[in-house]
């Protein structure tokens, strides 16, 4: 045994885990299974507040999401339950195919997981199917009609469930990650009046319909991301290598298609809130608490996109400033050794 | 103290085959995260995965990893043949576009590399699934002893797998019937990453929140590696990575940093919202911290070169020190053997230097960062135009509303003034904006077809 310990290094493997504080990444059956009976989340409909997602998930589902291009993509969640919070240890993709506004699993998917978690737990991961996520790829993380239908139904028969929106083209524009996760409030439910909204956030005009339709059926949680010991450490030796692109790329460049969607849907926007304001000045006594506000969103909006765009600048006149010079003067310095 | 190789390490040293690795850092992450959990779980089998990725000619990218269930077979781990047939076809099924296949498994392996318990799972994997399978070995002992002998190099080999003639009996079997073994040797690698990997590994390793269940304010203890005494060359040049780290992680910016350095960048930033400012300050932070690696590694290579012995030929022909370097004499004891690959590489990247010709001989492309500089210049002036809008807006309200108020204390008492006051206020500050709400939308329709070249 000793032997066999030491070929597959399991001894040096344990020591680089300090249960302490990668305590997150054990799993108690029975735990589990008697928070399961309890299930408190049943009498209290904003019974889950936080969302704990692990570094490995949270780079499966961005890659995934953008993977799928301007297409939407979709997967579930593994992981448990722990007081109010979500723990997510794992991700994986399912066999589904989007459109570029919807995606919804169908038999085939379900029969995938299936196998895929009676899989995983040969193999010692007991962990169950505790979310789904899918990608709004440019639009922003709420929930559509459709995904608000989709969570009640999982909400109903396989609770706790967690919906998780992923945007990836804005998590390449913003330079961090775009991501939001959804519980849905069973239907005969009336949630108090939503306090304020600090999650702003700009939604296409082609989509705001939808957004507004549904905003009051779901709340969102408080997410937040961990890592290991192990994964620390491994990410402290990764910037060596990975410090060249961060210098190398530029944001503007990569998503000028995006900027450019972004504009249009602005135009579109201004011209809509230009109508109102004309239409109000004409009627005279309207209400126009209204339109201030799509004003204000508006103005929003393009403070956000401008934001976006300065830094993009910023980051090309900075590399420009760094290694322009630099030729020049080498070969000045090469001009002057030869004469 | 060099570990010595096992006996399967490859040691032919024949031009190594131009295979080429690219390692994509959710593996790393992949096996972090699951020797973490195989330890917490207390699970006694091997740490044993599958690699999936691409194969294009001699470069192989190596993107998603999985683990595997390993069975004993007459002492022998093995990969359980059916669970793992089903479970690779469930990873293909989802990984269609770009399609993915099995290039290799990972293992963790000591310092001295694959022994003899590990070549089992290969040979079956070469068997059954691909004959270049690759072969990544994680260390976790070099995790262990930090920064003392790996320096910055990430704590994994990769191997691939090559027959070889035993030497010596190998000559003497007469024909075909020569008996090949497997031995394993070093492959080359590189770290590859999308951008939006790139930007999530940059999320997950900036924000903090470690994997404590209850939330208690653990605190970090980072900046262990800072202390280690630094600034030895060493003869290889192994030290850069080392070195640069060091630095890198004693100067880098902390968020407390951030908060304190505000001044306006940018001419036209000072009007922006805080939380804009603040996006641009991050993403600023990082460029920052590139730079000082950049900073780190140069100050290296020039640290590598003062120190070597003064030029055998005593002429001032040899230009491999840097332009801005004096030729001072070495301080610390010279160095006796020159790496001269080394040495040819620096050689090639300052030759290559002039050759970078500023952008402002090229007029395309000045042109093209002209455009894309009024662009964005346009963009923000969009945005400020929005905000005086709506500061007219305010403004037009407000003093509507005191002059009504003052008209209508001037009819009657101000009880009635609350119904027609308002009215007159709403309409005066409409009227007011209704004018510069089209200006703004004209600035937005020419931007749009100057953005869109």
């Amino acid at each position: 045994m000793d032997r066999f310990q030491k070929v597959w290094e399991l001894e040096n493997a344990a020591k680089l885990v300090d249960p302490q504080r990668d305590a997150l990444y054990a799993y108690d059956d029975a735990e589990q299974k008697s928070i399961s009976n309890e299930s408190p989340w049943k009498k209290d409909p904003h019974y889950f507040k936080n969302v704990r997602i692990s570094a490995v998930a949270l780079l499966k589902m961005v890659m995934h999401a953008r993977s799928g291009g301007s297409i939407e993509v979709m997967g579930l969640m593994q992981g448990k339950i722990s007081g109010d919070t979500f723990i997510v240890t794992d991700a994986f993709r399912l066999p589904v195919e989007g459109t570029e506004t919807r995606v919804n699993a169908s038999d085939q998917a379900n029969e995938y997981v299936v196998q895929y978690l009676a899989s995983c737990r040969e193999n010692g991961r007991a962990e169950n199917a505790i979310g789904w996520y899918h990608s709004h790829p440019g639009y922003g993380c709420w929930l559509s009609g459709i995904d608000v239908d989709t969570q009640l139904t999982q909400q109903m028969f396989q609770d706790p469930f967690l919906a998780v929106v992923i945007d990836p083209d804005r998590t390449i524009s913003a330079g961090k990650v775009e991501i939001g996760a959804f519980r849905t409030f069973p239907k005969d439910y009336q949630p108090a009046a939503s306090g304020g909204g600090d999650g702003y956030q700009t939604i296409p005009l082609a989509k705001i319909e939808d957004f507004g339709a549904h905003a009051s059926r779901y709340y969102s949680l408080e997410i937040s991301h961990f890592k290991s010991t192990l994964d620390s450490h491994l990410l402290e030796l990764l910037w060596n290598k990975y410090w060249v692109s961060t210098l190398s790329q530029s944001p503007l460049f990569t998503n000028r298609e995006y900027g450019s969607k972004q504009m249009l849907d602005l135009s579109e926007k201004i011209r809509q809130a230009e109508k109102n304001v004309k239409a109000g000045s004409r009627g005279g006594q309207h209400r126009f608490n209204g339109q201030d506000t799509q004003l204000d969103k508006v103005i929003r909006d393009s403070n956000k996109i401008a934001g976006e765009e300065v830094t993009g600048l910023l980051v090309s006149e900075f590399k420009a400033k760094l290694f322009n010079t630099v030729g020049a003067t080498i070969a000045q310095e090469d001009n002057a050794s030869k004469a | 103290m060099a570990p010595t190789p096992t006996s399967l390490l490859s040691t032919h040293q024949s031009p190594s085959s131009d295979l080429h690795i690219n390692l994509h850092p959710l593996i790393l992450l992949t096996i972090s995260d699951y020797i973490t959990r195989h330890t917490l779980r207390r699970q006694e089998t091997p740490i044993v995965g599958a690699l999936i990725g691409q194969q294009s000619g001699r470069s192989v990218s190596l993107e998603h990893a999985f683990e595997c269930q390993t069975v004993q077979y007459n002492g022998q781990i093995l990969l359980h043949e059916t669970w793992f047939k089903d479970r690779l076809q469930q990873y293909k099924d989802v990984h269609l576009a770009p399609a993915l296949e099995l290039v290799g498994w990972f293992t963790t392996i000591p310092v001295t590399g694959p022994e003899g318990a590990h070549v089992p799972i290969h040979q079956q994997i070469l068997h059954t699934y691909n004959e270049t399978a690759v072969l990544l070995a994680f260390h976790p002992a070099s995790v262990l002893e930090e920064g003392a002998a790996v320096g910055g190099k990430l704590p994994l080999t990769i191997y691939e797998s090559v027959y070889e003639n035993n030497e010596g009996q190998g000559m003497e079997v007469d024909g075909a019937e020569a008996p090949l073994e497997l031995r394993f040797r070093e492959l080359p690698y590189s770290v590859e990453t999308g951008e939006a990997e790139m930007i999530s590994v940059d999320f997950v390793a900036r924000g903090g929140g470690n994997a404590t269940a209850i939330d208690s304010a653990a605190k970090d203890t980072k900046g262990q590696a800072s202390q280690k005494a630094v600034g030895q060359v060493d003869r290889k040049g192994k030290a850069v990575d080392r070195e640069s780290k060091a630095v890198d992680d004693s100067s880098m910016l902390s968020s407390e940093d951030e908060e304190r350095m505000r001044p306006p960048f940018h001419p036209s930033l000072p009007a922006m919202p805080l939380l804009i400012i603040e996006a641009v300050i991050a993403s600023l932070t990082a460029r920052a911290n590139a730079v000082k690696m950049l900073h780190a590694r140069i100050q290296l290579l020039k640290a590598y070169l003062t120190s070597l012995p003064p030029s055998y030929l005593t002429t001032t022909t040899t230009t491999t020190d840097p332009p801005s370097d004096p030729t001072t004499p070495p301080t610390d004891a010279p160095i006796s053997e020159i790496n001269h690959p080394l040495l040819r590489s620096i050689l090639a990247l300052l030759s290559r230097l002039p050759l970078l010709l500023p952008p402002e001989h090229h007029s395309t492309f000045r042109q093209e960062t002209l455009a894309e500089k009024s662009d964005v210049e346009l963009v923000s002036l969009l945005g400020s135009l929005g905000r005086s809008v709506k500061e007219a807006r305010e403004m037009g309200r407000k003093f509507g509303m005191v002059e009504g108020a003052s008209r209508g204390k001037g009819k009657s008492g101000y009880m009635s003034m609350a119904g027609g006051a308002m009215d007159d206020v709403w309409s005066q500050g409409v009227n007011g904006d209704g004018g510069s709400g089209g200006g703004s939308n004209g600035e937005g329709l020419s931007m749009d077809g100057g953005y869109a070249i």
